[in-house]
């Protein structure tokens, strides 16, 4: 079999039983890989209202067709479940090399069932799957249990692993490889806590079938070309990084901060990606065989790591009204060895600090005190005092003190480093996202609203923006399958994605076959959601954002115009009014599936 | 009539400055200022006019805030 290895395992951890699944050549097909599989499992395996924390939750790694092939930016892995912070599928996607070694090892996907009795972690090799004690890894960070692991099985190996945040079930726990990467949000390292699994350690010296080795060889070219001659992909990103992103978003107004009280931050040029270069920067570095580089080596005083990205620099700083570049980097590397969503973890302590200046609750931490933030981030991984209470994540916090709209949430995940106000289009994005407030699952409009790329739009008008948003999804959802890394798109197109997939796979995919998946991956993670109970009613966005005028700057006095745009994108989905896929929408992406669900 | 620049990214190093202040004739454009920062006006630019998205041939007016930045991305 070209472009797939033809294998996907079942474990589970209940029973310790492991076996081979039949591997449906057809599913592969119309799902590809990643996101995509990982949802048509969940659709076809999950009763809806099952507790994300049980047993019964599935939690599924997978790769795709062009992982580890020479395609540009294919060295990513994937793992989907149902959120414990959302209630809704999520999935989560990382960098590094995890994705490649595990394929490496002969697999495309491993879905994992059950609760361990006790700790273990799961060998995932060419030479067979086994399931290991990981009694003493229990209670470590995942740089010691990373060290701890490839000492034992070898520094061939990949580590992907738990810290203490996902062994207490903290709801957006993240899952980390090569202790800097990370399956970042939704909570899927509570998941794998709550089967008491630590680790999946990947190792393997596979290769991957390519059904046009003649094609591919020139399609890749051609790609690596577009790459390199890109200013965004070629300059853009390797030169200051993804934190570049933090003047423009100030400039024009749409950059929160202090828990989007603010849409300009006054501090911006001190944590900016300029600012990262001048007094943070070791080197750029990337993953597997990636030519953009865009991620930072960064070194601070008795520490060194990688990052802060755009997100997390802003999610750890000025959202929490924090200047401090040293101190963001630190709560970033914290972050990483705790095991905890960069992005949620600040989303949640810039609620509290704002409950607390508002007097509403004293949560014991104001804006800007960076100390702290360090202490609350031990405090959430550990769910000690008020950390048990964070822990759960910024909506159930400010709904038990009484104040839910300052929960700056969608479907209760917290939202990126945009103001919508100022770009209506990424509003709609964030509204109707299958994963919860997220800026990739739902379309990255800021692309097309204030970047200019493909073109640029009136980020300002409400009108139009339903089909930009679900061709930006469908494409965001076929590219999480493939799986490769949404940068690589600022230079290539679906054309270009279909050309590789088909030379690949030996299966033709026009661009438009690759939209279409897209669009049925989408749609069937819809359908997850909507059988779980999520409707119109959930795609919205917190109260802030749709009733008090921006403050500040360019984007003064507006607000996101929502309905109206909710509207036009349904009807441009083929949904009905209260945002339910229509039969004949399921029967033209052949969802049948779906029809009786 | 006075308008001041702002510069980013790897147009810094470019024109050697953060900040400039442009002292343009009455009725120049977006496109003036660019070539009086030496940057060519066919180069690919993020511009931004008192933070709001401008076209190379937009005039400007005294006062102004010109953001310049070059093609960028993230997130």
């Amino acid at each position: 079999m070209a472009g797939w290895m033809g294998r996907v395992v079942r474990v589970d951890l209940s029973s310790g039983e492991i076996r081979d699944e039949p591997f449906d050549q057809d599913v592969w097909r119309r799902f590809l890989g990643g996101r995509g599989f990982g949802a048509k499992v969940l659709w076809d395996e999950l009763r809806p209202g099952v507790d994300p924390l049980s047993p019964e939750n599935r939690l599924i790694f997978a790769v795709g067709p062009l992982t580890g092939t020479t395609a540009a930016t294919s060295g990513r892995g994937s793992v989907s479940t149902k959120s414990p912070l959302t209630g809704t599928i999520t999935d989560a996607n990382t960098g590094g090399k995890f994705g490649v070694i595990f394929k490496k090892a002969g697999l495309d996907a491993l879905i994992i069932q059950g609760k361990a009795p006790k700790p273990v972690y799961l060998l995932v090799s060419d030479e067979g799957i086994q399931i290991k004690d990981a009694s003493d890894l229990w209670g470590k960070n995942t740089d010691e249990t990373t060290d701890l692991l490839l000492e034992r099985e070898g520094s061939r190996a990949s580590v992907a692993c738990i810290g203490p945040a996902g062994e207490n079930l903290v709801r957006y726990a993240a899952i980390i490889n090569e202790k800097h990467r990370a399956f970042a949000r939704g909570g899927v390292g509570a998941v794998m806590g709550s089967k008491n699994l630590k680790a999946v350690v990947a190792r393997g010296l596979r290769t991957v079938e390519i059904a046009d080795k003649e094609r591919m060889k020139f399609v890749t070219y051609e790609a690596n070309k577009w790459l390199r001659a890109h200013p965004i992909t070629s300059k853009g990103l390797p030169e200051f990084g993804t934190s570049v992103l933090v003047n423009i978003m100030n400039e024009a107004g749409i950059f929160p901060s202090y828990n989007f009280r603010q849409n300009m931050f006054e501090f911006a040029e001190e944590v900016s990606g300029e600012a990262i270069t001048e007094k943070i920067l070791v080197r750029k570095d990337g993953c597997w065989g990636c030519i953009i580089q865009c991620a930072r080596r960064t070194r601070i005083p008795g520490d060194e790591g990688e990052g802060p990205e755009y997100e997390t620099n802003w999610a750890l700083g000025p959202n929490c009204g924090i200047h401090d570049l040293e101190i963001i980097t630190r709560a970033n590397y914290l972050c990483n060895r705790l095991g905890i969503d960069t992005m949620s973890a600040g989303g949640t302590i810039s609620c509290a600090m704002e409950m607390t200046e508002l007097g509403y609750y004293d949560a014991g931490i104001r804006f800007g005190e960076g100390d702290k933030l360090l202490e609350y981030l031990k405090k959430i991984a550990y769910r000690e005092g008020i950390g048990d209470e964070l822990a759960e994540g910024s909506l159930r916090f400010a709904t038990k003190h009484g104040h839910p709209e300052l929960s700056m949430t969608v479907k209760g995940q917290e939202l990126a480093a945009y103001d919508p106000r100022g770009a209506q289009g990424q509003g709609l994005a964030y509204a109707t996202t299958n994963r919860g407030g997220c800026h990739l699952r739902g379309g990255y409009l800021i692309g097309r609203e204030l970047l200019g790329v493909p073109r640029m739009i009136d980020r300002f008008s409400a009108v139009g923006k339903g089909s930009h948003t679900a061709i930006l999804q469908n494409l965001g959802a076929a590219l999480d399958s493939l799986v490769v890394c949404r940068f690589a798109s600022f230079a290539l197109n679906e054309i270009v994605w279909g050309r590789l997939l088909t030379a690949v796979t030996g299966v033709k995919y026009d661009p438009e076959d690759v939209l279409e998946a897209g669009d049925r991956i989408f749609n069937i993670e819809r359908m997850f959601n909507v059988r779980e109970g999520f409707s119109r009613k959930d795609d919205t966005l917190p109260r802030r954002l749709l009733e008090e005028p921006a403050p500040m700057g360019p984007t003064k006095g507006r607000v996101v115009e929502l309905d109206r745009m909710l509207d036009e994108f349904y009807e441009f989905r083929g949904w009905d009014s209260n945002g339910v896929p229509k039969p004949e929408t399921l029967r033209r992406l052949g969802l049948e599936e779906c029809l009786n669900g | 009539m006075k308008v001041q620049c702002r510069l980013f990214a790897s147009l810094r190093e470019k024109v050697g400055a953060k900040e400039k202040l442009l002292d343009l004739p009455r009725g120049a454009r977006v496109s003036d200022a660019l070539a009086s920062l030496g940057l060519p006006s066919e180069g690919s630019y993020i511009l931004l006019r008192n933070g709001v998205h401008a076209e190379l041939h937009e005039p400007l007016s005294e006062g102004d805030v010109l953001s310049v930045f070059p093609l960028i991305a993230g997130g």
